[in-house]
């Protein structure tokens, strides 16, 4: 399975765009990346609420509390406007980046 | 399964100073582990291995948990460096006030000055006393033993100078340093026991072992009919003691 190195740098992103369709937490989020993933890419929840953390602190997203699953309680997540431009940003340059990327590893 | 994750999160959180952001992590931890266990259950797996798979999909929440302390220092400083300008105004207003009233009635401006000398120093102990009260929110048993075993020595070299001026007895009162190595591993165990660690049975030896050094040491200084010739019978006895706990130990392994 491939190490969690080919996400960093993009988990932010990532989690932008899962929230760009609704809001959501941090189980559905590992699950959706893990799923999309294909059983090639992984990622550990802890790299999740590390980039959770720093985005609310960016103002990227904000946090309230949902309805208790199982005896504890769910924390969502939801893209803020700030949120919603960043992503933008990021996705133009990774259309590029992939682009030479692919040039650069595979050739012409 | 929600009481073994609850015991585990119990485990980690443990050492860690309460905090609002702490408390959301810890629960948002319960409720995706919660979740995860559902989804695992349904695909029929045993509870050990649920567990397992749980705990192991966390990765380094160690980090997480770094993280948020570092914004918690970083909020708490801020805070302090802000209330502390107000602080440092009210203090020399204060001050002053308090020089010029204090000089004026009692006329010896030669000592009153002092005054600033003694207000900054204390800000300054104020300063490093909130500095390391928030450095020891967080008690790991190295930290505490060596803050602990530097303060022993202090207080060691303290009740030296002090009994040696006070009795005139230089010959003898140098055994006082002899007993440091059994206080910092007795510290080294308080520690331990504090933060509710296991204590590891070769500091019990240890300990007793430098016990005996002591009243070796006390016996062959201050007793004159026993001296260093047979004082050293207590380091016998002390090895004995430890020989006696590790048999002791041994047997009850075998018996488990």
């Amino acid at each position: 399975m491939a190490s969690s190195d080919i996400l960093r740098g993009h988990t932010e992103t990532i989690i932008l765009k899962i929230l760009l369709d609704g809001d959501s937490y941090g189980y559905e989020i590992a699950k959706t990346i893990t799923d999309i993933g294909n059983g090639i890419i992984d990622v550990k929840d802890a790299t999740i609420y590390t980039a959770f953390r720093r985005m609310e602190q960016d103002g990227l997203l904000a946090t309230y509390w949902g309805d208790v699953a199982g005896g504890a309680r769910r924390r969502y997540y939801k893209i803020t406007e700030k949120g919603k431009e960043f992503y933008q940003t990021k996705a133009e340059e990774w259309k590029l980046i992939s682009e030479i990327l692919n040039n650069l590893i595979l050739g012409e | 399964m929600e009481k073994r994750f609850q015991k585990f999160l119990d485990k980690t959180f443990r050492l860690i100073p309460k905090s609002n952001d702490l408390n959301d992590l810890r629960e948002e931890m319960l409720g995706n582990l919660t979740d995860k266990a559902e989804e695992l259950k349904n695909k029929g797996l045993s509870d050990d291995e649920i567990y397992s798979k749980c705990i192991d999909s966390l990765g380094d929440y160690q980090e997480t948990i770094r993280h948020l302390l570092k914004i918690n220092n970083l909020e708490m400083l801020k805070d302090t460096l802000n209330k502390g300008n107000l602080y440092l105004l009210i203090t020399l207003l204060a001050t002053m006030s308090i020089y010029f009233i204090v000089s004026f009635a009692t006329n010896a401006w030669s000592y009153t000055w002092l005054i600033f000398a003694v207000v900054a120093a204390s800000g300054f102990i104020y300063v490093l006393a909130r500095l390391s009260n928030k450095y020891f929110a967080v008690k790991t048993p190295i930290k505490l033993s060596v803050v602990n075993s530097i303060l022993t020595f202090f207080i060691t070299v303290v009740v030296y100078l002090g009994l040696s001026f006070l009795t005139g007895m230089w010959t003898k009162t140098w055994i006082i340093f002899t007993f440091l190595p059994s206080l910092i591993v007795a510290n080294i165990m308080v520690a331990l026991k504090v933060s509710k660690r296991k204590i590891n049975i070769w500091l019990v030896y240890l300990l007793i072992f430098f016990l005996g050094l002591d009243v070796f040491f006390i016996l062959s200084v201050s007793v004159k009919a026993i001296g260093f010739g047979k004082a050293w019978i207590a380091l016998i006895i002390a090895v004995m003691i430890n020989l006696i706990i590790g048999i002791k130990e041994a047997n009850d392994k075998i018996k488990k």
